[in-house]
């Protein structure tokens, strides 16, 4: 790697500002479970009991 | 050699409008990687060494290689739990093959509505559809294991294999991170006879949409650009921003417009603003639309945006976009797979002549390199850059 290269990358390393874990968890959180994101995170582990809002009334697994 | 200008340089010099030795040639190499490396498919998707072996094998038949290579992310994105960027098979109908054709054929897309209601989606979230009915129920015969495995490990294992391709052929990645533009996610799980009718009767729901899809999208490609190494890796600082047919002809000026240019403007900002490079990549041909893509880069600092061209007049591109946003285009597909190495000579040497000039242009194929393109016409276009290109 030549100092031109290397020095690209310092000045592209300094200015990066990533998403922290939390933060791509809550946006993760918010497209998979929609309005019930912040219920599904505050009870995890135990949020496996919500799964019964993914389904789509008449259509839950128990309805026929 | 210590002072040569190295890929990475050129590629640099060019997102920043400076002509520096030459101009940058990177034919976009996805699926040709693998066919003229000898290797399946199957291999591409699933062990990555091979697939950065076949890379490198595929850069020697074909002269030497581009001054960047596209790390073929979509073979990550297609296989993690909820898949990516529309590369989705656990929700969508994508079909997979081992081998190339005749025996197969590259992974292919038959679209049926996924998303029934856009509100519920939005308000129950993605997850629900994978209890959607028309959700194929191939997903449940795939083991659990392996979804975990595509998702939490495979990109680590993935990243170290291009991370030592980068090192050992001194060739920067096209990107780090990929995301798709909303208004072609709509599409994906909408199907075009759903959405072309959502169009009409309901378009406020449809932008609704795009701005519910447009976090998840960017963030995970931040993600994904993390660990492919972005501020160490050459080129993994850049996002691939994509769509297929989100522009004219596919969608009316005054449609993109409304509908598409808004989560496109959104999503650049958001991967600038974070420090990430913006590569959009959009097909068709957007030459009507090239006075509000002008806005592309507003407000942004300068060196941060490319637009990757498909069927678009690249010399009035040029001149409206010329000095705001680097070009990255368009040796027609059609043109390497039948045409002779006289004729892309010719015209690469026209669109460099149309485009070098103030630097801002990387000489690329229209979308991607045609899996069949002939090896020798890819050869002429790579050293047309030199031949043509010297600054």
């Amino acid at each position: 790697m030549n100092e031109g290269t290397r020095r690209i990358l310092e000045e592209t390393k300094r200015g990066l500002k990533p998403p922290t874990q939390e933060e791509c968890d809550r946006v993760m959180a918010r497209w998979l479970f929609g309005k019930n994101a912040d219920k599904m995170m505050r009870y995890a582990p135990w949020s496996f009991a919500l799964m019964k809002l993914m389904w789509k009334k008449g259509e839950e697994p128990w309805a026929n | 050699m210590k002072d040569r200008v190295s890929r990475y340089e050129r590629i640099h010099a060019a997102w920043n409008h400076e002509e520096r030795d030459r101009v940058p040639v990177a034919p976009l190499n996805c699926y040709i990687s693998a066919y003229l490396g000898g290797i399946s498919i199957r291999e591409m998707f699933l062990e990555p060494e091979k697939l950065t072996a076949a890379t490198a094998k595929t850069r020697e038949i074909i002269g030497g290689g581009g001054d960047q290579e596209d790390p073929n992310i979509t073979t990550l994105d297609h296989l993690s739990l909820l898949g990516k960027s529309g590369w989705d098979q656990v929700t969508l109908n994508w079909r997979i093959w081992d081998e190339f054709p005749p025996e197969g054929n590259i992974p292919s897309f038959f679209e049926k509505a996924i998303i029934e209601d856009y509100d519920d989606v939005m308000e129950r979230g993605a997850s629900t559809l994978f209890f959607n009915k028309n959700a194929s129920p191939d997903v449940f015969k795939r083991s659990l294991d392996d979804f975990l495995y595509y998702e939490f490990e495979y990109p680590k294992v993935y990243a170290a294999a291009w991370r030592k391709f980068v090192e050992e052929q001194e060739t920067p990645v096209m990107m780090g991170g990929r995301a798709t533009i909303p208004f072609e996610l709509v599409l994906y799980y909408r199907g075009f006879p759903q959405l072309v009718r959502d169009v009409m009767t309901q378009p406020d729901k449809v932008k609704e949409m795009c701005e519910w899809l447009l976090e998840r999208e960017i963030v995970n490609a931040f993600k994904q650009a993390m660990i492919m190494g972005s501020g160490e890796v050459p080129g993994a600082e850049v996002i691939f921003f994509q769509a297929g047919v989100v522009g004219p002809p596919y969608v009316s000026p005054q449609v993109f417009e409304e509908l598409v240019w808004p989560t496109l403007k959104k999503g650049v900002d958001m991967i600038v603003g974070r420090g990430f490079k913006a590569h959009v990549h959009m097909d068709g041909d957007l030459t009507s639309v090239l006075h509000i893509l002008q806005d592309l880069a507003r407000g942004l600092p300068p060196g941060k945006v490319l637009l990757d061209l498909e069927k678009t007049n690249m010399k009035k591109a040029k001149q409206v976009l010329g000095d705001k946003i680097c070009l990255h285009g368009n040796v027609p597909a059609a043109l390497l797979c039948m045409g002779t190495p006289e004729e892309t000579d010719a015209y690469c040497k026209q669109l460099i002549e149309d485009c070098a000039s103030g630097g801002g242009f990387i000489l690329a194929t229209e979308c991607e390199t045609p899996w069949n393109a002939k090896p020798e016409n890819l050869k002429a276009m790579i050293n047309s850059a030199s031949k043509y290109g010297q600054y």
